[in-house]
């Protein structure tokens, strides 16, 4: 008899993926999940005796509130339950209901997810049901300012880790029923819970379920990052800018669906992601709202400027002064001429290996940690700027046009990689053809540009259509 | 169904591509009109502009924008083809010609040092890329152009404007009519993107007569006002130059920073670009359609190949070149495909449609 449990307990446990009924015998139920959680320590079981009737527990260890949930729920049952065994768990259901959230559940695969939740489950014989109480506790981060999205005026509260807070802290900010959050699970292994956002009243329905029916159909198997979902969310990956948007601020977000856009958060990242996103919302910040409109509009003139200038600045400056000095003026020209001269490389080779060091030291600085970085910095500042240029390795002027560079990539740092790459490119094209590669890869890189489609809906709206009124609150 | 691209979109692919034509005016191998004479032919080529669009935008608002291929098939697959191949060519001709003029225009002045092929080899590379990507991110990219070009514009009449003189203009009279009538038939023999709307008609949201009409007009204008400003400025030296424009570019001054032609005629560069793009488009498109065989960005890469192909040759013998630019082959053959074949279509197809009314109806 006891090989014939195996066999169907394991024949059960092959089945992962159907749905398999709840056992009427607990034992079975019990050997099932060991089956399916293999040696974890964590899976922790125990007989709660109610009277006549025999509850299992599970429980994931650390997962739920071990206190509250011995209160609330053990606790009563210690007082028997006047019931017949076939009703255990719907009696255990009906009379354990006051501050606790709980599900009547009939399959294995939704016990393991209430688990996996942090919800106590309960077996009983003679029961092909089981009921779950949601207690879920775990160690969390709580509600801090943004890293990379800082404003003057605007809220201090960042997203977290945890996707219920995130909720919470956007339905603070949009209080109207008109707010729909729809949760789902995506990831074959990770099962992460994806809550997709929107306003009603303001969403375009076909996008909502053009959105909704990718995200069906998105199988990752593992959902650890924003990143993992934007291959399935986008038509085309081949462009250098996306067109789905991501900020670590509720007001940003919260700014963005009232627009019509849907939003995506998704647990354990503290990012949301928004999409349609256009070219001209890397323009826009909220403090731009709370200041008065002429300032507003020379911020994004500014943030234009420097995201030409950083993009485009080194292989301007290398097509200028390799091809057309006569552009300089005479004495700028002169004093330029003068330190490039005393450099053993060409301008153009310089230029490349300055902004690759650029980079390095620019990724070295986010990955390592904190400590060590005051080392870093003596290094980036000392040796590469300092000292490269008094022995002659490098010319100032180039070290100027890096420090501008870089200066101006911070202005807007959501599309910090494709500018770095398209600051290659043009430094390429800018020293092999001059001015006239210069403005060929502006014309190409602008038609990728034009070419990003989101969701049927140019990247470059509004700014394509040239008209006052709808470039209003882009430029 | 692609997107279809709105009357701003194509009033900016039509000036970006034309105005090409005028900044890389030759002054003194295609005429022998002064600068004053010159402004007044521009009048007159707007009348003969105007005159000659009127067969296409007869086809295309009898068609409402529907194919063109399509309408002429009507007649017979074998002409529809046939017509689709010749206009293919008649792009593809022009599109060398465009780069021809453009190398030739690089070569003396822009980067006299460096090897002009390996230029227009990367300028027809991206030009397939456009094609690739299709006509309506083609057509955003010229809104944005047309704006910085008109914005370098500005910034070139703003940095002469102190230094024109109109009685530097040479006077009319040192002409005759019949050199400034023949000067405007000439110039307007150029607008070879006109003809080729009637192949991208059914990509065109409403009308596109207007839109046609418009860009004339501005064109006109636009070409009058920087003769205007170039003869004020250069007077009589300005006609010793091969690019009078140019040369105007290279007089701008912005306080510190002078001989900025090289910055200011960037965006020349760009223009023979989308030109060059949009004639192998539309090329592209009329041999897809006539022969169904392979993709539009497959004949794309044809039609760059021949194009390269045919600007070595042109470049190989630039006096023959410049010759052919100022004999009557170029005009007449504008005359014939722009104006006179799609005149004949225009009637024979309407007769065509007559008589399969009468015989649908009886």
């Amino acid at each position: 008899m006891e090989s014939n449990k195996n066999k169907s307990v394991a024949e059960s446990a092959e089945k992962g993926n159907q749905h398999t009924p709840i056992h009427k015998e607990a034992i079975e139920n019990k050997l099932l999940l060991r089956q399916r959680f293999g040696n974890s320590f964590d899976l922790i079981f125990r007989e709660v005796n109610s009277g006549s009737i025999c509850y299992t527990a599970a429980f994931l260890d650390g997962m739920c509130d071990r206190l509250f949930l011995s209160q609330s729920v053990i606790r009563p049952l210690s007082q028997p339950l006047d019931c017949a065994k076939e009703d255990a768990i719907d009696t255990l259901y009906d009379i354990l209901y006051e501050g606790i959230e709980r599900d009547m559940v009939s399959t294995m695969e939704e016990v393991e997810q209430h688990l996996i939740a942090g919800s106590l489950v309960f077996f009983a014989d003679e029961c092909t049901k089981s009921v779950c109480f949601n207690a879920p506790i775990f160690a969390r981060r709580a509600v801090s300012e943004p890293q990379s999205e800082q404003q003057e005026k605007g809220s201090k509260e960042g997203f977290t880790d945890f996707f219920k807070d995130n909720v919470t802290l956007l339905r603070r900010r949009l209080r109207t029923p008109e707010l729909h959050i729809e949760k789902m699970n995506i990831g074959k292994t990770s099962n992460t819970f994806v809550c997709l956002c929107y306003l009603a009243n303001r969403a375009n329905n076909e996008l909502v379920e053009q959105i909704r029916s990718k995200l069906t159909k998105a199988d990752p198997d593992i959902l650890l990052g924003a990143g993992s979902l934007r291959p399935y969310l986008e038509r085309s990956s081949q462009s250098f800018f996306s067109g789905i948007g991501s900020t670590e601020r509720p007001d940003t977000f919260a700014a963005m669906l009232s627009e019509g856009r849907v939003g995506l958060i998704i647990d354990g990242v503290p990012f949301a992601l928004f999409m349609p996103q256009f070219f001209s919302d890397h323009l826009r910040a909220l403090d731009d709202y709370l200041t008065k409109p002429y300032y507003a509009f020379l911020l994004r003139l500014l943030r234009l400027c420097g995201l030409l200038i950083a993009t485009m600045l080194p292989g301007l400056f290398v097509a200028v002064c390799v091809y057309h000095p006569e552009l300089l003026p005479t004495d700028v020209m002169f004093d330029i001429a003068v330190s490039i001269s005393q450099t053993p490389f060409p301008l153009f080779i310089e230029a490349l290996i300055i902004h690759f060091i650029y980079e390095i030291v620019r990724e070295a600085g986010l990955r390592m940690p904190k400590s060590v970085g005051h080392a870093v910095s003596i290094v980036g500042t000392l040796v590469i700027g300092d000292a490269a240029v008094t022995a002659g390795l490098i010319a100032a002027p180039m070290l100027i046009i890096v420090a501008l560079t870089a200066i101006s990539s911070a202005i807007i740092p959501g599309i910090h990689e494709p500018m770095a790459i398209l600051r290659f490119l043009f430094i390429l094209t800018g020293g092999i053809m001059g001015l006239f590669g210069i403005m060929l890869t502006a014309v190409a890189v602008c038609i990728s540009i034009c070419n990003i489609d989101p969701f049927r809906i140019p990247y470059v709206n509004p700014l394509e259509t040239l008209k006052k009124a709808r470039n209003k609150n882009s430029l | 169904m692609k997107n279809k691209i709105s009357s701003l979109q194509l009033f900016c692919i039509l000036f970006v591509s034309r105005l090409l034509g005028t900044f890389t005016y030759m002054s003194q191998l295609q005429t022998t009109l002064h600068a004053g004479s010159r402004i007044v032919a521009t009048g007159v080529c707007l009348i003969f502009s105007i005159l000659s669009a009127i067969p296409v935008l007869l086809f295309l608002q009898k068609q409402n924008n529907a194919s063109f291929l399509n309408s002429v098939s009507i007649l017979s697959d074998k002409t529809s083809r046939l017509i689709g191949i010749f206009y293919a060519v008649v792009f593809l001709f022009a599109a060398i010609i465009t780069i021809t003029r453009f190398g030739l225009f690089a070569g003396t002045v822009l980067i006299q040092n460096t090897g002009l092929y390996i230029s227009v080899f990367f300028l027809l590379l991206v030009s397939i890329y456009c094609v690739y990507q299709g006509l309506q991110p083609f057509a955003r990219t010229a809104v944005i152009f047309a704006v910085i070009l008109l914005f370098s514009l500005i910034s070139v009449i703003a940095g002469t404007i102190g230094e024109c003189d109109l009685s530097n203009i040479p006077s009319v009279q040192k002409n005759e009519i019949p050199d400034i009538v023949r000067q405007a038939f000439f110039s307007a023999c150029r607008n070879i993107e006109i003809p080729a709307l009637l192949f991208i008609s059914e990509e065109i949201k409403g009308k596109a007569h207007s839109t046609v009409l418009k860009f004339i007009t501005v064109f006109s204008i636009i070409s009058a006002l920087l003769f205007t400003v170039a003869g004020g400025v250069l007077g009589e030296f300005g006609e010793q130059q091969i690019f009078p424009l140019f040369t105007l570019t290279s007089v701008a001054k912005f306080g510190l920073f002078e001989r900025m032609e090289d910055l200011l005629t960037g965006i020349w560069i760009v223009c023979a670009m989308l030109k060059t793009a949009f004639l192998l488009y539309v090329a592209s498109q009329c041999l897809q359609k006539s022969l169904h065989k392979e993709k539009t960005t497959r004949y794309a890469a044809i039609g760059g190949g021949l194009i390269f192909a045919g600007y070595l040759i042109f470049s190989a013998d630039i006096p023959t070149t410049i010759r052919l630019l100022r004999t009557w082959f170029l005009p007449a053959g504008y005359i014939i495909f722009a104006v006179l074949l799609p005149a004949v279509l225009y009637v024979l197809i309407g007769r065509k449609e007559k008589k399969l009314k009468k015989e649908n109806s009886t």
